[in-house]
């Protein structure tokens, strides 16, 4: 490893995974947060870790709220954490609702169940 | 802005064209007149852009309680359109434009939009045009917009025709666009879940996601599937 690669945190099952919601509408109807976006498509769900609400919303230019997740809500649905930076992490084997949909939706429906908005309220960066 | 447009289009296989529907307008007012429905004022039928004569529209004056019409017979031309069982209670408040609804020549019906569960639906559509960028959404492709509008009023009426009394059960819809501009709309009664994608294009994939516990599968998504599911959301 070199002196410039940041050192990637090990989660725990009690560990936060914070998924920024970036649609007003997402707020109500939770499943749609758990779609992957199509820029998601190869890497997975884009989720904070080792953040609070107001650093994950920093990523955004406009945010209506935060859900959060357990690390060990998301291993029971058989799917992994990977984090690639010290802030972030992508939970990967959800497929892209145009490849699966049938499992997209249903992963959508039990992630949003298991989520908890922790944070509400339109944000936006200047 | 003086009055509400309807527009909607002929199948240009089947055996309708403008003078058809036009004559069909005779029918229409005398069906509203058995109905104790107040006449249209100022209602004139028109086909809408001279290179569009599989279309017609209706203009009608503001405040005038209306019935939309969503479907003329095709191939039986004499078929009479179907009467609506009383008056709507009162006119629009409002001027409201409505989409194109394109309709199958088996089609046939007449749903009163005031107080419908149409009208509730589709007014979730044409708010997500106006609000989508206010809300943080993609603003709905034209694509998806249509197909979202064909489909949606092509199951209302398949509904509305099947069952009146279960159809009256339906809630309105969530209705929002996904980072495509695809369009998603939601039912959900108790555990029984109703997903509508429409894919942001061609390109993109459009289905129907039905869920009730452990139950749950896709439907390709059609008028004719989507008033399945919307039966059996609603029957339990």
């Amino acid at each position: 490893m070199t002196p410039n690669t940041p050192l990637l945190p090990e989660l725990g099952p009690d560990d936060d995974l914070l998924r920024a919601l970036l649609n007003k509408k997402a707020v109500d109807n939770l499943p749609d947060a758990f779609l992957l976006r199509a820029d998601e498509r190869d890497s997975g769900l884009s989720v904070s870790i080792k953040s609070t609400a107001q650093e994950c919303r920093a990523l955004f230019k406009k945010t209506y709220g935060v859900a959060r997740l357990a690390v060990s809500h998301v291993r029971e649905l058989d799917l992994t954490v990977i984090p690639d930076e010290p802030n972030h992490a992508n939970i990967v084997g959800i497929p892209y609702k145009d490849d699966d949909p049938e499992r997209a939706e249903w992963l959508a429906g039990r992630l949003a169940e298991r989520a908890t908005i922790i944070d509400r309220g339109k944000v936006e960066r200047d | 802005m003086g009055a509400y447009t309807v527009t909607w289009s002929t199948v240009t296989s089947g055996t309708m064209d403008v003078s058809t529907v036009s004559r069909k307008l005779g029918s229409l007012r005398e069906v509203r007149s058995v109905a104790d429905v107040p006449s249209i004022t100022g209602g004139a039928w028109f086909p809408p852009r001279e290179e569009c004569t599989d279309q017609v529209s209706l203009t009608i004056a503001p405040r005038t309680p209306w019935i939309l019409v969503i479907g003329v017979a095709g191939g039986r031309e004499d078929s009479a359109l179907k009467p609506i069982d009383a008056a709507p209670s009162q006119g629009f408040a409002e001027p409201l434009v409505i989409a194109s609804y394109p309709f199958e020549p088996s089609s046939q019906a007449t749903l009163d939009v005031t107080s419908g569960k149409l009208g509730l639906a589709v007014n979730e559509l044409a708010q997500l045009k106006s609000s989508a960028c206010e809300d943080g959404l993609e603003d709905p492709t034209e694509y998806a917009n249509r197909c979202a509008a064909q489909v949606l009023g092509r199951a209302y009426t398949i509904f509305w025709l099947q069952d009146f009394l279960e159809y009256n059960k339906l809630v309105k819809p969530d209705v929002t666009t996904d980072d495509l501009g695809g369009v998603r709309i939601s039912w959900r009664i108790s555990s029984r879940v109703l997903r509508a994608n429409f894919g942001a294009d061609v390109k993109h994939r459009s289905y129907l996601y039905f869920e009730d516990g452990q139950f749950r599968g896709v439907d390709e998504l059609r008028g004719e599937t989507l008033a399945e599911r919307l039966r059996w959301l609603v029957l339990k």
